[in-house]
């Protein structure tokens, strides 16, 4: 079969595949489905397990920390909340941690050698009576994460905790997994002295203060599964800021998304972008898989309905709304994780 | 004849158009809640699925070659629908 043949056999109702192009049939749909799967499988995991693609796979983003801090406090303001003000002390606590997760390779709130994240904040020097934690990476924007932990109940407690007064938040770009990746940070807490002074300026009694706070031992509070951590616990001991390790992939607050280059100044996604994103790349394949599918059910259709030919075969028009709404639904995937 | 299958078939159309509808916006709606995202996507299969098969029952043209392929395309939607969320 030669290979015009081959195509007509594929793509064209005849008689040598039963007058139903063959690419239709369930057992060529049987194959494509493996082969997105393989593909899919091999895009997610391969990175992971031995082929590091930084270079060619990975998720450039926009994200700036003074629009997660404004994002943030807008919604907070949305809930009739105050602002929370921005602490170096706390981003640089979420700094080290986001730098741990790359360095260990592990995405979670405890790191696999078991450090909590309030272990990071007290290292840092911040001495606290409530905080929280906040995570997200593969966003592009920083409209998405803030979105993403909106539309997350435990994270959107964390957001809209009215015993926050200071946030901390980092961007810090690195390779996860085997991709290169955005994570962000987002830390939120009370400073002990700031709890004294508010409740000294509304006088508040003595026991009313004593109610909002937390006992120094009381254990922390970890939501479900995954979530965003609000806890309370005695500080330890603040590390000397001298001891900190300095952080070199930080974008800092001051030089959002700029670097110098050669006299230029470039925005740093552009400069460090990866080709494409793991997500991108199975849209695309997906979609080039829909899309043939369509054109070919389509062509059936018309080719069919001029011949005035019977079969006893699936519905052509359910088929193709169902693939154009598979089709609709990939291309506006929107992709991202929280924790 | 796609006008004559419309209309004979309007009812399981407009069932079918309104569930991939709903799906849809479930869909959206779940973000980024990628767990209910892939139950979602298992239902819209059994859904489809159960579409097509009712479908081809009422109109008495089901044969065992029609379910099969109902049960490939309902399959290879949800799977598409489900990698993404990897």
């Amino acid at each position: 079969m030669n290979f015009f043949e081959t195509l007509a056999h594929l793509f064209h109702p005849r008689r040598s595949n039963n007058h139903r192009p063959k690419v239709l049939h369930p057992e060529a749909l049987s194959y494509l489905a493996v082969v997105a799967l393989v593909f899919s499988l091999a895009v997610t995991f391969s990175p992971k397990l031995f082929l590091p693609l930084e270079n060619i796979l990975g998720y450039a983003s926009s994200i700036t920390t003074d629009e997660i801090i404004s994002l943030t406090n807008a919604e907070r303001a949305k809930q009739g909340l105050s602002a929370v003000t921005y602490n170096e002390t706390l981003s640089n606590a979420a700094a080290e941690k986001g730098n741990d997760m790359f360095a260990n390779q592990y995405w979670a709130h405890t790191s696999p050698a078991g450090k909590e994240p309030w272990a990071f904040i007290t290292e840092a020097g911040y001495s606290y009576r409530v905080a929280g934690e906040n995570l997200a990476r593969d966003f592009s924007a920083s409209g998405q994460v803030v979105a993403a932990w909106m539309a997350s109940p435990t994270h959107r407690a964390n957001v809209v905790n009215n015993r926050y007064t200071e946030i901390g938040v980092a961007v810090v770009d690195g390779t996860l997994d085997g991709v290169e990746t955005t994570l962000v940070v987002q830390m939120f807490g009370s400073p002990r002295a700031q709890i004294a002074q508010v409740a000294q300026v509304n006088g508040s009694s003595a026991n009313e203060k004593s109610t909002t706070e937390l006992p120094a031992s009381t254990p922390p509070v970890v939501a479900e599964q995954t979530p965003p951590i609000a806890i309370s616990t005695s500080p330890t001991p603040a590390v000397p800021a001298s001891q900190q390790p300095e952080e070199v992939s930080i974008l800092p607050t001051s030089t959002t998304g700029a670097v110098v280059l050669g006299g230029a100044v470039l925005p740093a996604s552009v400069l460090n972008s990866p080709l494409v994103s793991p997500l991108q790349l199975t849209k695309a394949f997906f979609l080039s898989i829909l899309l043939l599918l369509i054109v070919t059910l389509v062509y059936d259709l018309l080719l069919i309905e001029s011949r005035r030919t019977v079969r006893f075969v699936g519905k052509n028009v359910a088929h193709i709304l169902l693939f154009i709404v598979v089709a609709f639904l990939v291309i506006f995937f929107k992709g991202g994780v929280v924790g | 004849m796609i006008r004559q299958e419309l209309h004979q078939h309007r009812v399981a159309y407009s069932i079918l158009i309104t569930g991939l509808f709903c799906f849809a916006i479930a869909l959206f709606g779940a973000w980024p809640n990628v767990v209910l995202q892939r139950y979602l996507a298992v239902f819209l299969s059994i859904f489809y699925f159960t579409w097509g098969v009712a479908t081809h029952l009422k109109s008495q043209t089901i044969t065992s070659r029609v379910v099969f392929e109902y049960g490939i395309v309902s399959a290879l939607a949800g799977l598409l629908l489900c990698l993404m969320t990897l």
